[in-house]
């Protein structure tokens, strides 16, 4: 005998279009996608792979510095909003001498990033683009995008 | 009164003070973030509230700072003027340095290059 499982509350994120045509937050496909528990100790990691994949990526050494103090601060941002026991997902794709970054976690009722602080105002000087990914009403994200050269 | 416990050799951030002759200085090691600003705003405050001369801030041997990093040093800069503190950073490296320029920050701040440098002024 089985039951209907209440799983769907952590499944419809998935099902859920977010409105940027690409399906829902969580599952968001890029060649590298790291995961941890949202806990502000992993964010250490979460950047230094963030730096790694731009040295890798021949980006020069202020470059590489900028992206990993933006990750940070997009994970800083995020991990203090993502719901109990929730994932933080930071899933990076390189091309045309770029990386997008995409980080999330999930939320619960009302979260909401701000963008009238201080790590905001540095986060948008250290990239080359940076928005926020609020339409899906269980994720809630940032899009970072640094080139390989600073202007 | 807890800080003290928690600056363990373990910890991503080393903080070290040393005063003489009315100067403070705060030697750091390790990684600025979100996680270990508190403690390290508590040691920054716990100096300025002393009233010390010159407070230097030895940053060499700092890997990483981020934005709540900078938001404290900006902060402690506006605290030390109001307490009448000449605050010294000691920075000569990437990790420090960039973040710095980046941010528009550098200009505010007196750099030096070595602990003695900025002991002399």
């Amino acid at each position: 005998m089985q039951t209907p499982e209440p799983q769907q509350r952590d499944r419809s994120s998935t099902a859920t279009d977010p409105g940027d045509g690409s399906g829902g937050l969580a599952e968001t496909p890029t060649p590298v996608e790291v995961r941890v528990h949202a806990d502000p100790a992993l964010i250490p990691s979460v950047r230094a792979v963030a730096a790694d994949l731009a040295a890798r990526a021949d980006f020069d050494l202020d470059a590489v510095s900028d992206l990993r103090m933006a990750v940070d601060e997009a994970c800083s941002a995020l991990v203090p909003l993502a719901r109990e026991g929730g994932q933080l997902r930071c899933g990076f794709a390189m091309a045309d001498g770029r990386i997008d970054v995409i980080c999330r976690v999930p939320v619960a009722g009302e979260a909401a990033l701000r963008q009238d602080t201080f790590g905001w105002r540095v986060l948008t000087t250290l990239t080359d683009d940076a928005q926020v990914l609020d339409a899906d009403p269980d994720w809630l994200g940032i899009h970072l995008r640094k080139q390989r050269l600073n202007p | 009164m807890a800080t003290d416990d928690d600056l363990t050799a373990e910890d991503p951030l080393g903080v070290d003070v040393q005063r003489s002759n009315g100067a403070s200085v705060i030697r750091l090691a390790g990684e600025i973030d979100m996680l270990t600003t508190p403690a390290l705003r508590a040691k920054v405050n716990e100096e300025l509230q002393g009233k010390p001369t010159v407070l230097v801030l030895d940053m060499l041997s700092v890997e990483f700072l981020g934005s709540s990093g900078l938001a404290l040093l900006v902060e402690a800069l506006d605290e030390s003027r109001n307490r009448d503190v000449a605050l010294r950073l000691v920075a000569n490296s990437r990790p420090v340095s960039r973040p710095l320029q980046a941010t528009g920050l550098t200009d505010l701040f007196s750099l030096y290059p070595s602990v003695e440098a900025a002991l002399a002024g």
